[in-house]
């Protein structure tokens, strides 16, 4: 018997490999995601992180491999053998996606209160005071000030726009959060606060998570696991303390010596 | 009493790629059961392998051959080799887990931390608190730290959070690496309490303790980690000593 036999996973690849022209971007990867799980993709820029992201989310048709997605009604569905309609309502109902610039995700030149509600009337809600209201508790659980539901997010800080960004994402209560690199070009102080925030969220939704980041700090305070990626290939995988204490392959052995001591 | 570990044949060695792929053996060959209700103490010195046997059965670190089976309910699990979401499962709600050090997540108040492996099982809020405090009162942690991050507390006091987060969940198999290392002989006694009352309740301990006394008012059994390793692997012994940090 197997520890988690009453579950399966939800999100399953298999030999995702995606090629750009002749350049590579990842080769052979399988993953599995469980329920409630944060995975750390990590590795040195170039390394393929992105691609394997953005083929899994949904974004990037691979040039080999498959990708299933087990549905909230239990369906398990082949993300790109679906139609396009079917991929885009599962990618604005049922997942997030947070990029590492805020202006890539956000409507810049609509109100804060718009970029929140729209994810909600994209999938039918019509009622303009519950739609605000929704947009309103979204902006308070990232701790941004109500006040300001009417502003754009021009107006807003780097990491007001990422608070802005994630709420965006949540408010359609997701199941799969895709994050690339969320808290890169953030300052260190406001970094660590939406650190915090976002352990704090994906302990209180069950949301499961996939996060791209360079940063080991980074997945040593979110990931349970994490996966090392070099040259586009998996080079080792494990729990999160496991990669960190004890790695086993080279090239993880010497991102772990890199870390600087806290 | 029913067995809750088997470990068998155990190995370990670490392989250094960054200084030249050095091969440090550890282990060779560890076989042992831990029994409910029972305490069995890894000896021995010094960078014998006392603590990479507790991270082993843990998951953090691999193994390298044999088998770690923990009793989960009515089942046995096998550790060596099993899937990432498997071994969290068993961090969840069998295996317990106290090192020397707090393993500090930046500014999460101390009572939080304590109550954390609670929450994770789904324990009500008010629930996870109250056992939360009432595991820092019994190791005398002053009330006004409760509401404060530990990173700035002394040695002992993180040693205290860490010790009530490790009991404040009933775990069947608990792994204690050397849980009493910088506390005064108060506070010493509070946890060699909570050690014997988590036997009473059934818990199987494997335990590293750092002196005599502790060993001999605990253990049920001392093994010698010395004998689970070929003699001619430790003719160079000090070079692995760091290795234990």
């Amino acid at each position: 018997m197997t520890a988690g036999a009453k579950e399966a996973p939800l999100l399953q690849a298999e030999g995702i490999t995606k090629h750009y022209h002749r350049q590579l971007g990842c080769a052979a990867v399988d993953l599995d995601l469980w329920p409630g799980e944060v995975l750390a993709i990590v590795g040195e820029s170039g390394s393929g992180k992105t691609t394997l992201l953005r083929v899994l989310a949904g974004q990037l048709a691979p040039s080999a491999g498959r990708c299933r997605y087990r549905r909230a009604d239990g369906q398990t569905v082949d993300i790109y053998q679906q139609s396009e309609a079917e991929r885009r309502h599962l990618q604005r109902k049922e997942w997030g996606f947070v990029f590492q610039t805020p202006a890539d995700g956000l409507r810049m030149n609509v109100s804060a209160g718009a970029n929140v509600g729209e994810r909600l009337m994209a999938l039918g809600a019509r009622h303009y005071g519950d739609i605000r209201g929704s947009a309103r508790s979204w902006l308070e659980r990232l701790e941004i000030d109500v006040g300001r539901i009417d502003e754009r997010p021009s107006a807003f800080s780097g990491g007001m726009r990422q608070r802005l960004q994630i709420a965006r994402n949540l408010v359609t209560g997701p199941r799969l959060l895709f994050m690339d690199e969320p808290t890169g070009g953030l300052d260190v102080s406001v970094q660590a606060r939406l650190l915090d925030t976002l352990r704090g969220l994906v302990r209180d939704m069950g949301l499961s998570v996939l996060l791209v980041t360079h940063d080991l700090g980074v997945a040593r305070l979110l990931a349970d696991r994490m996966m090392v990626m070099k040259e586009g290939y998996v080079v080792e995988q494990g729990l999160t303390d496991q990669i960190l204490e004890d790695p086993q392959h080279a090239y993880a052995q010497l991102l772990v010596s890199s870390i600087l001591q806290a | 009493m029913q067995a809750v570990l088997k470990v068998d044949d155990l190995a370990k060695s670490f392989t250094l790629h960054l200084q030249g792929g050095v091969h440090l053996p550890v282990l060779s060959s560890a076989s042992f059961e831990v029994a409910a209700g029972e305490c069995v103490v890894l000896g021995g010195p010094s960078g014998s392998g006392k603590s990479s046997i507790l991270k082993m059965i843990y998951g953090t670190y691999p193994a390298e051959a044999g088998s770690i089976q923990v009793r989960r309910s009515d089942d046995w699990i096998e550790l060596v080799g099993a899937e990432s979401h498997e071994i969290r499962a068993l961090r969840r709600d069998t295996i317990g887990y106290v090192s020397q050090f707090l393993r500090v997540i930046p500014r999460v108040p101390c009572l939080e931390i304590v109550a954390e492996p609670l929450l994770v099982r789904g324990r009500p809020r008010e629930v996870a608190l109250k056992r939360a405090a009432e595991l820092l009162t019994r190791l005398n942690l002053p009330r006004r730290l409760w509401d404060l991050p530990p990173a700035t507390f002394s040695g002992g006091e993180q040693q205290r959070v860490n010790i009530a987060r490790g009991f404040a969940e009933p775990f069947p198999l608990l792994l204690l690496d050397e849980p009493t290392a910088s506390l005064d002989s108060e506070n010493r006694d509070a946890v060699l309490t909570l050690i014997e009352e988590a036997r009473q309740g059934g818990a199987g301990v494997l335990g590293i303790f750092h002196d005599a006394a502790q060993s001999a008012r605990l253990a049920s059994r001392i093994l010698d980690v010395r004998d689970y390793s070929d003699a001619a692997t430790f003719a160079n012994r000090d070079v692995t000593e760091p290795l234990q940090n």
